[in-house]
């Protein structure tokens, strides 16, 4: 509780003073009478004493489990258990992560001992579990010369938990000796797409055999398909403090990473892939690739709602090289590294070099956030461009995504071009 | 001590008040009375003008609340940038332009050699002789030459209110902007 002087009335015996200057100097009886006006109120405030509030909040919350862009209603009951309030001021504790869309989360009111008073606001869901703050009190006596500021909250919060929205496709790198993709393997066995064929064995299906060739030749030959596996994937989001930049009211390029990251983890686990998700940031979380349905909640829930995917900046500070050590640690010597990062900066492609070096084949998604309207604007732009194709010519895949068009499209777009 | 002397101050006008109601003949000639009571108006007046005084230098606090209505801002890919040229265009120490021109320096290096192919040293040598762009603002800003450019541009440049070092580095900025996006 702090308590202050607001000085609102330090003056006020210039009233009184000067009216008695000009009633005895000039022989005005009349003027006497606004000395007396100025000294009462020159007393009231010296002698009004600082409130002491005594409160008791409560919020309710429309929905605690909203989805993504609901709008929630907060309604919030203010209670005074103490004394007579009479100028009394509340400014709610907003999540830092929330916009309020919809009435005021701040009440004026006059409180008398043993009542409540209510206000409404409406605020819009966004990603992540939010715990509403304490509400900042200022109560002032009813002279206003003197004001107390505190606290008061209760636990109230909400989490909302987007569902994993998958593209239609996203293509893993392709199979080499050292490693396992999901379409392209050189060994033959179950599959759709051709890969040789070889002299019948007794015992192969007759579905396999290539009857064209016997009604050509004569001589007995099955197909043999490339065979297929799956890929294990490492989902790796940015989320150092230099990547939450965004446009002009904008989410941060930390938002589209985790919308990007959570459309290729369901596009991935839809067909048949291992999939596992970690953070490049301060505060370092790993999940473990693996599938099914139990593995596909459990990485929506920690995409939405581990601390280490806040939508606000960290405090902590961020070590490069013990979080490379500890991704690279982690990693199955078979994982394919798909990461989200908006490329601001020099380290993340350091990162992804040393990433790419020690055997995992990159592909980079990169939500776009960087404008044209100043000079600092256009080097940065001119800065990721420069990075992205520094990464093509290492090898890196880059999926350079404009945040103004579907990932799907971007993500098609760029299929094409790894094709050609 | 100035409250005391008030006080005294104070209580010998009401006690010479109460006199005056009390026993007028006892209180003096009614000349010594008005003189008096026109003193004691001229006390009140520079009390009056005291208290005026204190009003003028004392600011009226009010606590701050927080803005709590709008989610966090935050800040654009090149802001710091944009603020440090600025700073640095407005500025007369040559250390904050150092800064800014080393930095532009590493990023030209970097474009040349990623999409010209350039070596390193032969990228620094195009920026030393200005063979890495054709516009005279963005060569001028690393060889510090004065471009050579119409009288018309001089006079534009001059009614623009940037100062040359910040056209300048606008002008590499745009340059590098128009190579990387020209790949």
């Amino acid at each position: 509780m702090i308590q202050q002087d607001t000085n609102r009335w330090v003056g006020i015996s210039m009233a009184t003073f000067l009216s008695v200057a000009v009633a005895l100097v000039f022989t005005v009886p009349a003027a006497l009478i606004i000395g007396v006006v100025g000294g009462a109120y020159a007393g009231w405030a010296h002698f009004d004493r600082a409130p002491d509030p005594d409160l008791s909040l409560s919020r309710t919350v429309s929905d605690d489990t909203p989805r993504l862009d609901d709008t929630i209603t907060v309604t919030v009951t203010v209670r005074n258990d103490g004394e007579f309030l009479p100028d009394l001021r509340i400014v709610d504790g907003v999540p830092d992560a929330v916009e309020v869309v919809d009435g005021s989360p701040r009440l004026a009111t006059a409180l008398r001992s043993g009542k409540e008073a209510t206000f409404t606001y409406e605020i819009e869901a966004v990603r992540g579990d939010h715990t509403f703050g304490d509400a900042t009190v200022v109560a002032r006596d009813a002279a206003g010369s003197v004001e107390v500021k505190s606290e008061v909250g209760d636990d109230a919060s909400f989490r909302c938990v987007p569902t994993l929205t998958a593209l239609p496709s996203f293509p893993l790198r392709a199979q080499s000796a050292r490693r396992v993709g999901r379409l392209s393997t050189d060994e033959s066995g179950a599959g759709v797409e051709f890969h040789a064929t070889r002299e019948y064995r007794t015992g192969d299906p007759l579905s396999r055999v290539d009857w064209k060739r016997f009604a050509r030749t004569g001589d007995l030959a099955t197909v043999e398909f490339r065979e297929e596996r799956a890929g294990t994937v490492a989902v790796v989001v940015d989320t150092r403090e230099s990547a939450y930049v965004a446009r002009p009211d904008d989410d941060s390029a930390v938002e589209y990473g985790v919308r990007a990251a959570g459309s290729v983890a369901a596009t991935l686990l839809d067909t048949g892939d291992r999939v596992g998700l970690a953070s490049y940031g301060p505060d370092m979380t790993w999940l473990a690739p693996s599938l099914g349905r139990d593995h596909r909640q459990r990485f929506r829930r920690t995409l939405a709602t581990d601390d280490a995917f806040d939508p606000t900046p960290p405090d902590a500070r961020f070590f490069s090289e013990s979080t490379f050590q500890r991704i690279l640690k982690r990693l199955p010597s078979d994982a394919q590294v798909v990461c989200c990062t908006p490329l601001c900066d020099d380290g993340i492609v350091r990162f992804l070099r040393r990433i790419d070096a020690h055997g995992h084949s990159v592909t980079v998604v990169s939500p776009d956030v960087t404008g044209a309207a100043s000079t600092g604007d256009q080097l940065a732009r001119a800065r990721r461009r420069t990075r992205i194709r520094g990464l093509r010519q290492a090898g890196v895949r880059v999926v350079d995504w404009p945040i103004d068009e579907p990932l799907a499209a971007t993500v098609a777009r760029a299929e094409r071009g790894w094709r050609a | 001590m100035n409250r005391r002397i008030s006080l005294a101050f104070g209580g010998l006008a009401v006690a010479y008040g109460v006199l005056l109601v009390v026993a007028p003949g006892l209180a003096g000639a009614s000349a010594t009375t008005r003189t008096v009571v026109v003193l004691i108006g001229a006390a009140a007046g520079v009390l009056a003008f005291r208290a005026f005084l204190t009003r003028r230098d004392t600011p009226v606090e009010y606590t701050d609340v927080p803005e709590v209505e709008s989610k966090r801002v935050f800040p654009l890919p090149g802001q710091e940038f944009t603020d440090r040229l600025h700073n640095a265009s407005r500025s007369r120490r040559s250390q904050s332009r150092m800064h800014v021109r080393n930095d532009l320096e590493r990023s030209v290096v970097t474009v040349l050699t990623t999409y010209r192919g350039l070596d390193e040293d032969a990228a620094e040598r195009a920026i030393s002789d200005g063979s890495w762009t054709d516009d005279p603002y963005a060569e001028a800003f690393f060889t510090r030459t004065s471009p050579r450019r119409p009288l018309r541009d001089r006079i534009r440049d001059v009614m623009s209110g940037r100062t040359a070092f910040e056209r300048r580095a606008q002008h590499v900025v745009s340059e590098l902007d128009d190579i990387t996006e020209d790949a």
